[in-house]
Formats: structure tokens, C-alpha cells, sequence
């Protein structure tokens, strides 16, 4: 027996106690990234990344979801969300984009950097310098938090307010967590803005743009009082009084509040008065001296977009830089085809609706305008080779709008637009010159200007691009939010309303409100402030949310339920190219649920307290 | 001659003249191996011999006589022992026997496989009559880490013979399904090297991970490849090992059964056993989804279009569809069949192996050699100077060779080595498949002619598809193109090594052994992908020259590539075992006492980390270690009882969590042995009834989307996880932590509760069943928690914990009936039943909208669906129904869903669980084998039901891009066609209310199919046989192989293989 004890210890000596120990201690843990300055300030950087990809062309929540744009024919939904919201596919179930996952874990990121940011220690700077940095990056952690609520807000309407870290292991009240209502929301985002306020700075150096200052803060909390004192948030007992917590408690607030709109204004001019402090003004091309006036505009405002960290841009998107060729890039999915085979593909382009929103050059609605002939404006005048609704349109037209015989700038040259149909621009037709309606093309037969930089290239061997940050917020914005909260609270527009209206308009090169208008009052004021902002934002993903908080969005897109309108681009001749065509394949669909984005269902399930978006 | 009976120890047997005294020693030292290896319980040799090294032999008397079986066959090979001494001696060919004994008193005990043991006093020219035993009770058993001998065996184990197991196909895991009982095995497709069946022993019972069953090859750990490689020759022994008493040694990795299989051993032979075979093979598709031809696809896509937008242009002309019709110039109006120009209608196999036994009392050899080269069905083009036709050419080398030291001491050093030369297509084959779905029959033909002696390709296309190309326009899938612009070359080795030594101690305890196995497995494989960009042109018309030749005018749709370019990449892994058994056995008068204990290490790590942000994890081995033991004890041989535990240890798991403890225990009672039973004993000649209980774990832990997890307990922090840009040149930029999965605090291995009622019947020693009914209870199942609220913001990286609960319940039958008809005829018929119904019972279940939307209470692997109640009859009905949230337009024709929550609204709501599952939850199989004089003949078939498909990616003009079935082309929606077996047709789209998964598409996939049928002729030591694979298949479900389980027939067929084969035995 003493022998089998022997074997027996003989086996278990070759057994280490070890030898299931085989993780190493320096696996990276959490912990590692607040060690020092550097990693800490790296993890702020991660904080950052949940912000949307603004210049992601297929796949974002603002950009290219109006009726303004439409994509080339055979494009398919699953590959450009932006159709997905056009055409009304959004579902529960399949959520176009998760800006509700995505955004709440960012603020999940930011409450981990604001739990662990004090275990840092500096590297190359004394503690008190570090303390001063630290405060700088509590308040981007706390600016972030308000922007990533911001976010949810404008995108689902009363959502859940997260206030602290939320630990893995919390259970009941702490865990599973309802909906607050749309002004308990804004009210704590905007106490959010401004516990980030106290100390981001003023300005940020080059080599820093993107990040926040006091202005971004502001200026995104007065947009949001903005929205709070619209009639889709203010007082819409129409839409949403069955909008309820579980609890019954009411989500969105059912009499409306002059006193918002108030709010707004107040909130708006100190976004203002910030923002000029600090030197921002509305752009103007100065690149090169331009006699005509009328040139000059056109300049002013397909530069304005473009021109990176221009002195109207007040919060742009760093995150992302444009490269040429890529599938997320505008430049390359816009900018016409035909120059060179392969990209840029030339697949989104204007729609007619875009096109005829424009202003006469009298700065009036072509179809109010008596000097313009609204009723014959698909026809082409004697001599002239494209039709007369192309001629005498306001500056931002000729900026933004590029169309069949007219100009498109880049690469530093003019070239003229061929858009029908088996022509340079056109769709391509193949050897019996049928319309080859599945390649890439301006289905609408027209073009984008807004948004390529002009500097940006396309030749036969060659295509490059400039890149610029994408406009979060300028101060042309917050100028016509002014005014619009001015008209809103006082049925006319005060001396600082009219100033800033009119500021925006001197810059596109048109007449006062007034001198265009007469004296306006009322709703026909305030359809005239919507139509500008219309017109100065077409392309930058304002319109579809402006509609929304307007309540007018589903009668505005009805019409569009069969398909957007275009002209006919497999038209080969002026009598075909030239009509009134109704874009198939290309509807816009909106219906009163779509105010709302819907919740992904998944999350519904999970959260017993959160409840769905009515309609979804 | 008497025949050779399907029994696992059948292939030990010496078909030889050779000297008989040889094999009796031979015999006498194989059977001291079993004794000294596997203590528990006896081979049938070792019941019959003692051998006593150091015993004086006296040679007194000699006794001849001769056996035979009841017909009175003579039966070869049989052992004649003299009991009480080591006199042993075997019969020849003629049944005689020859045995020195030491008296005229002796009492001789006749023992031969399949037979009933006798004792009767030795007499000179004494005949003795054997008589059959069907239940096999003297068999033995491989059980873990030892052998039982068959009466013994209280767990549930399913043994086959090699026998049943060679089937014309060189993937082993092909012949499980209907032939052993307890296995779920389903085969998906036939392509080359990808071909074996996915089994699962009783089933699955968990969703962590890929359940399938842990392999051990002569106690060395082994993969499904490994085995699937493995010559039906070279297999000695094939158990399963199915309930917790079978498994529990194996603890935290043994829930989802085990496989052992233990390879041939040479003997001590006067002269060398050669076996061989060389067999040919013609392989073909059982059933391939068929295609529309161009004219149909063409109006009915045009008729997609004008009948949801009559003011819409057609597609196609009628000129073109017309001269499609009329089979004018196939490069202007081409008609393409893709399947037809892509692949072959049959491919040649070639199979061989040769191997030899033998051995003398101081050594023993088995050598095997197996070559198979197996193709697959692509074409090649005549342009390019490569093959990307599927070529594997397998090597298989396996050589065990027994060594005795000492009588006491014996080591057995075994090598096997498999080398896989591969050639194939550079792209997988399925992505080839997928492309057919996206490439019309009406576009472009698949390869233009050259006409101005370009040296490449000029493959066809059109400008404006779907895909962007690297030059160019964007170009439609061309699947000719995919298929023949590159090849793969791979090639893999994986060698095994392992050293087995045994000590018998019997000096320091009679009865114990002591056996040490050493082993070591790498796996290597290089691969090389090499490939050139096509030239696409499309053509845009054609002129007549003088002389009336077609010159077709191109345009260049993309410029590619005429040189290749390569990449190359490795892979491998190495597997390191060390493993102690210290067994005991006793008897004591009617009481029979065995005691095992083994100590189990086992490394594996793998050899190719890669240089990606996982390549440190990758680098660190996976380890287990632990204990494990058995006790049984055996009353008169009627009562049986046996404990089993594991104790093991998983170096994923948090140090306190590492360990577990698996015990099992079970008993048997054989009620034929009891002596009131002896009046039954002419009808039911055998029977046991078996029960077990026990707790089996599985370690393994997956993510959802089945990649291992490594160190669940532990966060996931990437250092580097998130980045971010500012500045006016997107200067700044840093790249901060992230946490990519949260860590899982006290995970440990999910936990099977296994129990199993059995019971062994043998019928007038002809007819045995063998049946399990069983039950498991499967808690702890690893998952990724569900229920946490996305707005803590922990939406991707969730913790993942033992939350899950899964019930699995069902039976397996084993049938088997011989009969020796007459003297020249004899026939066995087979059968088995495996009936596995697995049930969720937890998994973190978030709380849904509405009941019927939980897909607890239904199987794993089920489908999951709308409800279709036909189509759409007109537009009051449209108008009168539930709106469909999938399509804002809805036209009569289109499909009608049932409302379940009477929303007024079709969305996902109204999904809930249809049909049966993907996996089949039955299989059977029933054949026969037969044998008349030199010819033998054989069927089988195999069956598979209570499982379904959900048809998907059928639908045709999908974003104007994928082709059309036939089957659709038959039988769409249209006005004069209301009843249609598909809805109304639509274009240029990829998600629409008649897309969803529902009833309407879910079709029932049961199928039975003559699995199997040879015919052969034995002429001396010769065998011809002609056999058949997959020959005929019955199904409800005709649109393509149901068994595949493909959802739209697009995968490399299942084949139908005729096989000619010659096998020599000398």
C-alpha cells in the first residue's frame, strides 16, 4: 500500500497548482486607462466618438433626409438609411439607425471617465496645472452628457434622463429607469449645458477645433429651447395625449406656453451675443475680389458650407475626415458623374421641390413673384438653352443647384452641366441608346453644388476632394431661430429680428424682408422665416426636423407619397428631359408616427418602465 | 464457412491458414494486454486465458476436436481453453482444434465472439456445438479511460462495428445518421473536405456554444476533422457514450457526449494480415434547385414591373425576349443556365488503403496507408493555365506498435498522420452559390469570345450593377468569373503521437495496473489564395463582316488583371495530453469489485495568434485538468452498480471557480441471469434493465456569435478601443479605453442533470433491442445577459452569465435480428430510432410585448415567423385586413399575415414561433445485410423528420438584381392565377411585406432516402462490391436535397456516389 502512496504522490507532483493559472496579471484592465495625463485625456477622446458621424452620406440621422435630395434610381435601402427614413421604413423592429443605443452609451462612457478621472496623474505637468486641465475635461465629459441627451431629444422626444453611472450589478429603480417628459428633459440638459459652461473656454485653439466652447453649449441649448417651444413639443394635445408613462403621467406637454418661445428668444441672443464676442460673424467669400454683387453672393454661399472653420461656423464636426472614392463620402456619392468612369458616382442630386423653393433674384417665391413666369418655368425662352426656371433665381440657386446647361465648379474651373440622358452627366445609355436606368445618375436630373468644395477635383484620370468639418451649428442658425422665436412671441419681428434676417439675406445677395415682402405680420411672417431657413439650410439636414417641431411635416411631404419630383432624366431631348416628372421608386413617406423616431423594440423589451413612441 | 456476424470485435478475427498454435499465443498476449489495460471487466480472451509467464507448462495429453455452429458450420478462430492452466489453442479453418492438457479431467472453456462461453470436460475428437448469442454479453465495451465487458455495462453507450460504419464516402461522421442510435446527424452538403454531417449526440441541449460531442481517438483528444479523415479500416472499436454515467468522468466537458474510437492493434501472428482496398467513386448531385431559362425570367420580370406601375417601361424588349425565344446568336441574347455552365454533371474519386497486421510475442504492429482523392464538380477554363476545381488528396498514415518489455511491463507507441493536399476555388464555394442567386440568366453570356487574341478572359457583364468595382463602372455578379479568376492552394498536416505504457503492479496489490498515456497533436496549415482581377465587357452590338462572321462591338465594363496576385495565410494549433489510470479489480466468489482513478492534463494552444488586438488572448493555451474515477461492483453478474466522478478544472474561469465536481451513478440488473428465469430463457434469451443519474458539465463558452470566450469573469478592455479627431487638419487625434464586454463575476461551466432509463432485450437469441429513454435538464447555460436596460448604456458590451435553461428529452432504439436462413443464407436486419426533443426553459428573457413572442417553452434551432393566411384575393380584402407595417403598398396577391395581437397592424409583433426546427429532432434508419454463398447484398436506409426551413433569399428581381427559380416561374400570382405558390411578383426592392419570414415559406424538410445499397462477390480473397450512396430520396419537399437544409438550394449539392470497389485479405 506504502508503493501505491508513492505512485500516487509521484502522479500529483506532476500536477502543478499552477497550472490552471495561466492569465497574466498585465491583461489591460480599466484601471490602466486612467493611470496617467495622457491615457486619461485619450479616454475623454473615446467620449467623443459616440457623436454621429455627421459627413457619413449613406448612413446618418440628419443629412439627406428631406425631400431636398434624392438618390440614383437603383440604389437600395439597405445599403443608404437615409432612404430608409425617406421612404418610411423605419420600424420598431429594425430601427433605421440606433442613436438610442448609441448616445446612451456615450453617456455611459462619459459617467466612467467622470468616476475614474480622479485616480490621474499628471506626467509632464505640476498637479495644480493638472487640476485646471482636469476641470477642462469634467466640463467636456458634462457638455457631452447634455449633447448626448440633446441628441436623444431631437430624435425621440421625452427620452430617459441618466444622471449618474448606472453599475452593471444595480437592480429595481436604480436599474430599469421610465421616461421623463419633454421638459423635464430640457430642463435638465439645459442645466447640463451649463454645469459644462462653467469651465469650457471661450475659444479653442486650431489644433483643437471640433472641440466645445461656452458658445457650442449655448448655442445648442438655445436650439433646443427652440424645439421646446414648437408646436410638436408645446402644448400638442392633437398628436400626443395619449403619450403617457405607464404611471400615466403625461410625456409632452398639452397646452401650449407662449411664454417658451420667450425662453427661446432669451436663450437664443445670449447664444448670439456669446458667439460675436468671440468674433463670429456671418461668413463672406474673400478668397479673391469679386466685382458683382450678384457673384459675390453666389460665392458667399456655396463657400459657406465648405470653407472649414470659417468665422460663421460656431460648432463643426471633426470626427470624420472626408477621402475621395469612400462610400460614406458626400463629395463622392454627389458630385456628377461622366468626368471620369468609376466615382465620383454622381447619384444624389437635387429635387424639384429643392429646386423650386428658391427665390426669385427679388429675393420672392418664384411662383409669387410677377416678374417670374411660374407657369411657364418648364419652358425653354427663345435663344436660351435650358428652362426659364433656371434664369433670374436668387444668388443661393446658382449656388447650391446644378442643372442641365448651367455650371458646376470644382477643380478651379467651370464646367458646363450635360444632364440628359446619354450625355457627359447624364444617365448612360447603352448601344441602342436605351436609358440605362440601373446605373449610378442624377435621377432628378439635377445636381448638388452645396457641399462640394470647389476645390475639391474631378478630371478623366484623376478625382480628389477637399474635406471640410460638417456644419453642426453656425450662426446663420441661430440668427433665424431669432427671428422665428421673435415672430412666434410677438407676431412681429423686434429691431434685433429684422437685423439678423436681413443679415442673412444681404449675405445671399437679396433685398431686405421688406423691400421683398412689403410688411409681413403674423403667419405669413412666419412662413416667410420658414421658408428662409429652408432655403439657407436646404442640404444641411434642418429641414425634415424643422417640419417636425413645425407640425407641418405630414402635410408638407403628402405629396410626395407616389414619388419626389424630378425632371425626366432619361429624356434625351428638351421636350422629354424638361417635365414635371414623378420621381418611381422614389417616395417620400411620412406619416404622423415618423415626428418621433421610433424606439427599437429590443429596448422596450428590456426596460419594463420605458414605453414606445405613439404610432410605433 | 461460417459468416461474419456485425460485432465490434468481429475485425480482430484471423481469417488465416496460419499456424494455430502462433495465434493462441498471440491471442494469450493480446488478452494479458486487455487484462492488464482495462481492469474493470474482461475481454472475452481474457475470461478464457490466464497466462502465467513463469508457470511451468506441462505438456501431458493432446486433445484435437472441432466447433462448430448449430447449422453446423465449422467456426474458425475459435479459443479453446484449458482451465485453470495457460493451455490454449485455436480452431482452423475447418473448426479444428488442437490442445495439449494436462489431464483427461480438464475442463475445457470455448470461447469465441458472439457466442455463448461453454465449459465442458475435455474428451478427445470431442465436437462441440456453439451456440449463438445475440445479446453479446461476453463483448467489451470501451468505456472511458478503460473497457467493461458488455453484461457489465449499466450506462448508455451505442456501439457500431467499422463494418457498418464503411460506407462509400471518405467522411466518417456520414455514416452516423440512422445507423448508430442516439445520434442526431444531419449532412448539409457534399462539396469536397466540407462534406461531414453535423451530429450531436441526443441532439442539443444547449444554445452556448456548438454542443457537439468531445472525440477521443485512442485516448488522444481529437477534432471532428480528425475523425471524419479516419479509414473505417483502421477502426477497432466505436463507442458513444451518451447518458451522465458514461460521461460523468469527463465532467465539465462531457454534457454533450463522448465519442471514443480505438484503432486496430496487430497481434502475435506467424504471418503478416494484409487488407486492402481500392475503390472507385462517381459522384453526382442528389437534386439541384433549378433555375428559370431567360425567356421566362425576362417577362416575368417584366410583368413585375407593369403590374404594380402599368405606366411603367418594361425591362426587356420584346425583341430580346423574343430572340432569346428563338435561340439567336447566346452573345446577344444569352440564356444562361449558371449552375449548368459552372459545374460538372459528375465527379471521379479514388479511394485506397492498405494495411497490415501482425506482430510476435514480443512486439505487435498495425500499419495502415489510405489515400483518397476526392473532386469536386467546377469546370475549368481552357484560358487559364490553373484548376479551380475543388482537388483534395488525402494522406493517411497510422502505425501502433505494441511493445512488451517485461510481461509486466508493455508500451504501445502510436502515430497517425494526416496530410490534406487541397485545391480549390479562392473564394468559398458558397460565395460561388450566392453569386448565382444575383446572376440572371438574361443578361450576359459568362464568357465572351475573344476576337482580338487577348491572353485573358473576356468575361461578360453590364455597366451599372450593384457592385463597385475596382475600375470601372459598377458591375453585375458574374459567377463564371468568380469561380475561375484564382485558386486556392492549401495545405494542412496534423500529426498525432502518443506513448501508452502500462505497469501491471501486481506485486504491490493483485488486480492493480498502472498506465500512463503521453500525447502530443499539432496541426498545421498554409494556405494559399491567388486570384486576378476579371475583365468585364459588356456587349453593345454586333456587325456581319463579308464573309458572314459575327464580330460582336464591346465595351469595356471594368479593366482587370491578367497576372495573379497571392496571399498567403496560416493556421494551426498544438494539443499536448498527459494521462494516468491506476486501476484496480477484484473478485471475491460472487462479488466483482473494480476501482479506477485517472489524472487528466490537457493543453492547447494555438500556433498562429495572429498580430490583432486578440492575438495575446489567442497566444494562451487553454488548459484542463482534474480527476476523475469509477467504482463498480457486480453481484453474481445479475446486479451491477458503478459511481462515476469527474473532478475537473477549466483555466477560463476565476481562480476559486475553476473546479467542479461531476458524480454519476447508475445500476443494472441483468433479470435473465436470475434462475426463475431460465423457463423464459428460450424467448427472451437476455435482459437488463439499466438506470443512471448524474451531473455533467460543459465548459466550453461562446459568444453569441460562436467565437470562443476567453476568461469570461475578466472585463474586456481595449486600451485602444475608441477614437477621436479635432483640429483644422484633423490633427489630433487620440484612441481611448474601452470596455468590449464586461466581465462575468462566478461564471462556471453550464451543468447537465442527465437521466437515463435503458434497457438491453435479446429475443430468441436472434432479435436484440437496445433502448434509452432519457431526460436532461441543462441549467447554467452561458449566455450574454439580455435584461439590462440600454440606457445604462451597456447595450454591446453585456456581462455575460450561467443564465440559461434547456430540457432535452427522448429515446434512442437500437434493432438488430440475424438469421441464418440456411446454410449458404444468412441475413441481418437493422434498425435504429433517435428521437431527441430539446426545450428552452430560460435565457435572461427580456419582457416582451406579447406572449406568443417568447421563445421559451419551444425548441432551440426553431423558426420563427409570421403567420400567412394565402394571399390577398382582391383590394377589399386588402382594404378589410390588417395594414402591413413592411410595405406601404399592399396590391392583391401579395401575402395576408394573420394579426395575432389584432393591432390592425402586420409588423414583428405578430411573429411567433412556426413549424419545426431546423434541426431534425428524429432520424432513423432500417437496412438489411444479406449473404448468399459468395454474394452478399445490402441496403439501408436512412430517415430524418420533425424539421423545417424557413425559404429565404428566393425571391426574384430582388433590387432588380437576383434571378428567378423555376418553381416560382411555374406557379406566380397573377389575375387568372389567384392560388399561386407564389405571391405578386415586385421589382427593384429587398425588403417587402411578402419577403418576411412566415408560414408561407416555411416548408417541411422530413425526408427518407435510400441512404445506402451494395451488392458484392467474394471470390477466395477477393471481394468486388458495387454500392450506391443517397440513391433515391422521398420528400414532400421537391425543390431541392431537403436534407441540406439550405434556404434556397444554393449550396454545393449533397451527391448521390456510385462506387466500384476491389478489397484482397491475404
Amino acid at each position: 500500500m506504502k508503493k501505491i502512496l508513492i505512485y500516487i504522490t509521484l502522479i500529483c507532483s506532476l500536477m502543478s497548482c499552477n497550472y490552471l493559472e495561466v492569465v497574466p496579471d498585465d491583461a489591460p484592465k480599466l484601471d490602466d486607462a486612467f493611470k496617467n495625463e495622457t491615457s486619461t485625456e485619450a479616454f475623454l477622446f473615446g467620449c467623443y466618438s459616440f457623436i454621429p458621424n455627421y459627413n457619413h452620406a449613406r448612413n446618418n440621422f440628419s443629412w439627406l433626409m428631406s425631400n431636398e435630395t434624392v438618390a440614383s434610381y437603383h440604389w437600395g435601402t439597405q445599403y443608404f438609411s437615409f432612404l430608409q427614413i425617406q421612404q418610411g421604413i423605419n420600424t420598431a423592429s429594425a430601427p433605421t439607425l440606433d442613436i438610442w443605443g448609441n448616445a446612451y452609451s456615450g453617456i455611459r462612457q462619459c459617467y466612467l471617465f467622470l468616476q475614474n478621472v480622479e485616480k490621474a496623474k499628471p506626467l509632464t505637468i505640476s498637479q495644480a496645472e493638472f487640476d485646471i486641465k482636469k476641470a477642462k475635461w469634467i466640463s467636456e465629459a458634462n457638455f457631452l452628457i447634455a449633447y448626448y441627451h440633446y441628441l436623444l431629444l431631437q430624435n425621440y422626444g421625452p427620452v430617459v434622463i441618466v444622471d449618474k453611472y448606472i453599475p452593471v450589478d444595480a437592480t429595481g429603480d436604480e436599474f430599469f429607469l421610465p421616461r421623463s417628459s419633454y421638459d423635464e428633459c430640457v430642463n435638465y440638459i439645459a442645466s447640463k449645458f451649463d454645469a459644462a459652461m462653467a469651465n469650457l473656454p471661450d475659444n479653442v485653439p486650431a489644433s483643437e477645433f471640433g472641440k466645445p466652447t461656452k458658445s457650442v453649449a449655448q448655442a445648442l441649448k438655445s436650439r433646443m429651447f427652440i424645439f421646446a417651444a414648437s408646436p410638436l413639443f408645446n402644448g400638442n394635445s392633437e398628436y400626443y395625449s395619449n403619450f403617457t408613462n405607464k404611471d400615466g403621467a403625461k410625456l409632452i406637454s398639452q397646452t401650449f406656453d407662449k411664454e417658451k418661445w420667450k425662453k427661446a428668444m432669451d436663450e437664443t441672443k445670449k447664444a448670439i451675443d456669446m458667439f460675436e464676442a468671440q468674433g463670429g460673424k456671418l461668413y463672406t467669400y474673400t478668397k479673391a475680389p469679386v466685382a458683382d454683387p450678384f457673384e459675390q453672393a453666389v460665392l458667399n454661399t456655396r463657400w459657406q458650407m465648405v470653407d472649414p472653420w470659417n468665422v460663421e461656423l460656431i460648432w463643426g464636426y471633426s470626427g470624420y475626415k472626408e477621402v475621395a472614392g469612400a462610400t460614406e463620402s458626400f463629395q463622392t456619392l454627389a458630385m456628377p458623374r461622366g468626368w471620369k468612369t468609376g466615382t465620383p458616382n454622381g447619384g444624389i442630386g437635387a429635387t424639384l421641390s429643392a429646386v423650386e423653393k428658391f427665390y426669385t433674384k427679388n429675393g420672392i417665391p418664384a411662383d409669387k413673384d410677377p416678374s417670374f413666369d411660374w407657369a411657364n418655368r418648364f419652358t425653354i425662352a427663345t435663344g436660351d438653352n435650358t428652362i426659364k426656371l433656371h434664369r433670374n433665381r436668387e444668388p443661393r440657386f446658382y449656388a447650391y443647384i446644378g442643372f442641365d446647361r448651367g455650371d458646376y465648379e470644382v477643380g478651379g474651373i467651370k464646367r458646363q452641366l450635360l444632364l440628359k440622358a446619354g450625355e457627359t452627366n447624364g444617365l448612360p445609355v447603352n448601344a441602342q441608346t436605351e436609358p440605362q436606368i440601373n446605373n449610378d445618375h442624377l435621377y432628378s436630373g439635377y445636381a448638388i453644388k452645396k457641399g462640394i468644395h470647389p476645390g475639391s477635383n474631378v478630371t478623366s484620370t484623376l478625382f480628389s476632394v477637399t474635406a471640410y468639418p460638417y456644419p453642426i451649428i453656425r450662426l446663420a442658425e441661430l440668427y433665424l431661430n431669432y427671428a422665428e422665436a421673435c415672430a412666434e412671441y410677438t407676431g412681429a419681428l423686434n429691431a434685433d429680428a429684422t437685423k439678423y434676417v436681413n443679415a442673412v439675406r444681404a449675405r445671399a445677395g437679396i433685398p431686405t424682408l421688406v423691400a421683398s415682402n412689403g410688411n409681413l405680420t403674423g403667419t405669413a411672417l412666419i412662413d416667410a422665416l420658414h421658408r428662409e431657413k429652408m432655403i439657407e439650410f436646404m442640404f444641411e439636414g434642418h429641414s425634415l426636423y424643422d417640419l417636425k417641431r413645425w407640425k407641418m411635416a405630414e402635410a408638407y411631404y403628402a405629396p410626395d407619397r407616389n414619388g419626389m419630383r424630378g425632371l425626366y432624366s432619361q429624356g434625351k431631348t428638351n421636350a422629354t428631359f424638361y417635365r414635371d416628372y414623378t420621381l418611381i421608386g422614389r417616395p417620400f413617406i411620412f406619416n404622423r408616427q415618423t415626428n418621433l423616431f421610433p424606439i427599437n423594440q429590443k429596448y422596450i423589451d428590456k426596460n419594463h418602465k420605458l414605453v414606445q413612441n405613439p404610432g410605433w | 464457412m461460417k459468416l461474419l456476424k456485425p460485432k465490434p470485435k468481429d475485425i480482430n478475427r484471423m481469417r488465416t491458414k496460419s499456424d494455430h498454435a502462433k495465434n493462441q499465443i498471440a491471442f494469450a498476449i493480446l488478452s494479458f494486454f486487455c487484462f492488464s489495460f482495462f481492469n474493470v471487466s474482461f475481454t472475452k480472451a481474457a475470461d478464457s486465458y490466464t497466462y502465467h509467464v513463469n508457470s511451468v507448462i506441462k505438456r501431458d495429453i493432446t486433445i484435437k476436436g472441432t466447433v462448430k455452429d448449430e447449422l453446423g458450420s465449422p467456426i474458425p478462430g475459435v479459443s479453446i481453453k484449458e482451465k485453470g492452466t495457460s493451455n490454449t489453442a485455436i480452431t482452423n479453418d475447418q473448426g479444428e482444434f488442437t490442445i495439449k492438457a494436462t489431464s483427461e479431467q480438464s475442463i475445457l472453456v470455448i470461447s469465441y465472439l458472439g457466442f455463448s462461453t461453454q465449459e465442458i470436460k475435455a474428451t478427445n475428437n470431442i465436437n462441440i456445438v456453439l451456440k449463438e448469442d445475440a445479446a453479446g454479453l461476453d463483448e467489451v465495451v470501451v468505456v472511458g479511460f478503460g473497457q467493461q465487458k458488455k453484461a457489465s455495462v449499466v450506462g448508455a453507450i451505442s456501439t457500431i462495428s467499422a463494418k457498418d460504419l464503411k460506407v462509400p464516402t471518405s467522411t466518417l461522421s456520414n455514416a452516423f445518421a440512422g445507423r448508430v442510435a442516439g445520434i442526431i446527424a444531419v449532412q448539409r452538403g457534399g462539396e469536397p473536405g466540407a462534406d461531414g454531417s453535423n451530429f450531436y449526440i441526443r441532439g442539443i441541449s444547449t444554445f452556448a456554444g456548438p454542443a457537439s460531442a468531445l472525440i477521443f481517438i485512442d485516448g488522444i483528444e481529437s477534432t471532428t476533422a480528425d475523425m471524419n479523415a479516419l479509414p473505417s479500416e483502421v477502426i477497432d472499436n466505436f463507442s458513444v457514450l451518451k447518458d451522465a454515467s458514461a460521461t460523468a468522468l469527463y465532467g465539465a466537458r462531457g454534457a454533450n457526449g463522448v465519442l471514443l474510437i480505438t484503432t486496430k492493434r496487430g497481434g502475435d501472428l506467424n504471418k503478416a494480415i494484409i487488407n486492402a482496398r481500392i475503390e472507385n467513386t462517381f459522384s453526382t448531385p442528389t437534386q439541384l434547385v433549378k433555375m428559370a431559362n431567360g425567356v421566362d425570367y425576362m417577362n416575368a420580370f417584366n410583368y413585375a414591373i407593369l403590374n404594380r406601375n402599368p405606366t411603367a417601361s418594361p425591362r426587356f424588349s420584346q425583341e430580346k425576349i423574343n430572340g432569346t425565344m428563338n435561340g439567336l446568336d447566346p452573345i446577344l441574347y444569352p440564356n444562361v443556365d449558371w449552375q449548368d455552365y459552372l459545374f460538372k454533371e459528375y465527379s471521379a474519386n479514388q479511394y485506397a488503403n492498405l494495411n497490415v497486421k501482425g506482430g510476435s510475442q514480443k512486439a505487435d504492429y498495425f500499419v495502415s496507408a489510405n489515400f483518397n482523392n476526392n473532386n469536386g464538380m467546377l469546370k475549368k477554363d481552357p484560358l487559364n493555365k490553373f484548376n479551380s476545381n475543388i482537388r483534395e488528396k488525402q494522406y493517411n498514415l497510422l502505425a501502433n506498435v505494441g511493445v512488451n518489455l517485461t510481461p509486466q511491463t508493455k508500451i504501445v507507441l502510436r502515430l497517425n498522420s494526416r496530410l490534406e493536399d487541397y485545391g480549390g476555388t479562392n473564394t468559398s464555394i458558397q460565395n460561388i452559390y450566392n453569386q448565382i442567386f444575383y446572376a440572371p440568366p438574361a443578361l450576359f453570356a459568362p464568357v465572351l469570345p475573344n476576337q482580338n487574341n487577348e491572353d485573358y478572359i473576356l468575361f461578360g457583364n453590364l455597366n451599372g450593377g450593384p457592385i463597385p468595382s475596382g475600375s470601372g463602372s459598377n458591375i453585375y455578379r458574374n459567377p463564371y468569373a468568380t469561380m475561375v479568376s484564382g485558386y486556392n492552394k492549401r495545405f494542412s498536416s496534423t500529426n498525432t503521437a502518443s506513448i501508452d505504457a502500462s505497469q501491471d503492479l501486481k506485486f504491490l496489490l493483485p488486480g492493480l495496473t498502472l498506465k500512463g498515456l503521453l500525447s502530443f497533436r499539432n496541426y498545421a496549415r498554409t494556405n494559399v489564395l491567388r486570384n486576378f482581377t476579371p475583365y468585364y465587357n459588356e456587349v453593345s452590338g454586333s456587325t456581319t463582316d463579308a464573309q458572314g462572321n459575327t464580330n460582336y462591338i464591346y465595351k469595356s465594363v471594368s479593366r482587370g488583371n491578367s497576372a495573379l496576385t497571392s496571399t498567403t495565410n496560416n493556421e494551426g494549433n498544438r494539443l499536448m495530453n498527459v494521462n494516468f489510470v491506476l486501476d484496480w479489480l477484484k473478485s471475491y466468489g460472487n462479488h466483482d469489485v473494480s476501482a479506477m482513478v485517472t489524472y487528466l492534463s490537457r493543453e492547447q494552444s494555438n500556433n498562429t495568434p495572429g498580430t490583432d488586438a486578440n492575438a495575446f488572448r489567442n497566444s494562451l493555451p487553454v488548459r484542463n485538468q482534474g480527476f476523475a474515477g469509477r467504482l463498480t461492483y457486480g453481484y453474481k453478474s445479475k446486479y451491477f452498480f458503478e459511481g462515476n466522478f469527474g473532478y475537473n478544472g477549466s483555466e477560463n474561469f476565476a481562480k476559486g471557480d475553476r473546479f467542479g465536481f461531476f458524480p454519476s451513478l447508475a445500476a443494472g440488473y441483468l433479470i435473465s441471469n436470475e434462475e426463475f428465469w431460465q423457463p423464459l430463457s428460450k424467448v427472451v434469451s437476455s435482459l437488463k434493465i439499466r438506470g443512471s443519474w448524474g451531473i455533467v458539465g460543459n465548459a466550453a463558452v461562446y459568444s453569441s456569435d460562436g467565437t470562443a470566450i476567453k476568461f469570461p469573469y475578466l472585463d474586456n478592455v481595449s486600451l485602444t478601443g475608441l477614437a477621436y479627431t479635432f483640429g483644422d487638419t484633423w490633427q489630433t487625434t487620440a484612441s481611448g479605453a474601452q470596455i468590449t464586454t464586461l466581465g462575468a463575476t462566478g461564471a462556471i461551466w453550464e451543468r447537465g442533470e442527465k437521466m437515463n432509463l435503458g434497457i438491453d432485450l435479446s429475443l430468441f437469441n436472434k432479435l436484440t433491442v437496445s433502448a434509452d429513454v432519457y431526460k436532461e435538464n441543462r441549467d447554467d447555460i452561458f449566455m450574454q445577459r439580455e435584461v439590462i436596460p440600454a440606457e445604462t448604456g451597456i447595450i454591446t458590451i453585456n456581462p455575460y452569465a450561467n443564465l440559461g435553461k434547456v430540457k432535452n428529452e427522448g429515446f434512442d432504439v437500437n434493432l438488430s435480428y440475424n438469421q441464418q436462413v440456411t446454410k449458404n443464407f444468412f441475413i441481418n436486419l437493422r434498425g435504429t430510432i433517435t428521437y431527441a426533443k430539446n426545450t428552452l426553459i430560460a435565457r435572461d428573457e427580456p419582457q416582451l410585448a406579447y406572449p406568443y413572442l417568447s421563445k421559451i417553452g419551444h425548441p432551440l434551432n426553431h423558426q420563427f415567423g409570421l403567420i400567412a393566411d394565402g394571399l390577398y384575393k382582391d383590394a377589399a380584402d386588402v382594404t378589410n385586413s390588417a395594414k402591413s407595417a413592411y410595405s406601404n403598398v399592399i396590391l392583391p396577391g401579395d401575402i395576408k399575415y394573420r394579426d395575432l395581437n389584432n393591432d390592425g397592424i402586420i409588423n414583428d409583433n405578430d411573429r411567433t414561433v412556426i413549424g419545426t426546427p431546423y434541426v431534425p429532432q428524429l432520424i432513423y434508419g432500417f437496412g438489411l445485410t444479406s449473404k448468399y454463398k459468395n454474394f452478399d447484398f445490402g441496403f439501408f436506409f436512412q430517415g430524418s423528420g420533425k424539421s423545417s426551413i424557413m425559404m429565404s433569399s428566393i425571391h426574384p428581381f430582388n433590387s432588380d438584381q437576383s434571378t428567378l427559380f423555376d418553381f416560382i416561374a411555374k406557379d406566380y400570382w397573377r389575375e387568372d392565377n389567384p392560388n399561386a405558390a407564389y405571391p405578386r411578383l415586385i421589382n427593384n426592392i429587398n425588403s417587402h411585406n411578402n419577403f418576411q419570414p412566415s408560414t408561407f415559406w416555411l416548408r417541411d424538410v422530413s425526408f427518407l432516402r435510400l441512404k445506402n445499397m451494395e451488392v458484392g462477390y467474394t471470390y477466395k480473397n477477393y471481394r468486388l462490391f458495387f454500392s450506391g450512396q443517397n440513391l433515391l430520396t422521398f420528400s414532400d419537399f421537391k425543390h431541392w436535397d431537403p436534407e441540406v437544409g439550405s434556404a434556397n438550394g444554393l449550396t454545393y449539392p449533397n451527391l448521390k456516389v456510385y462506387s466500384l470497389a476491389l478489397q484482397l485479405n491475404f
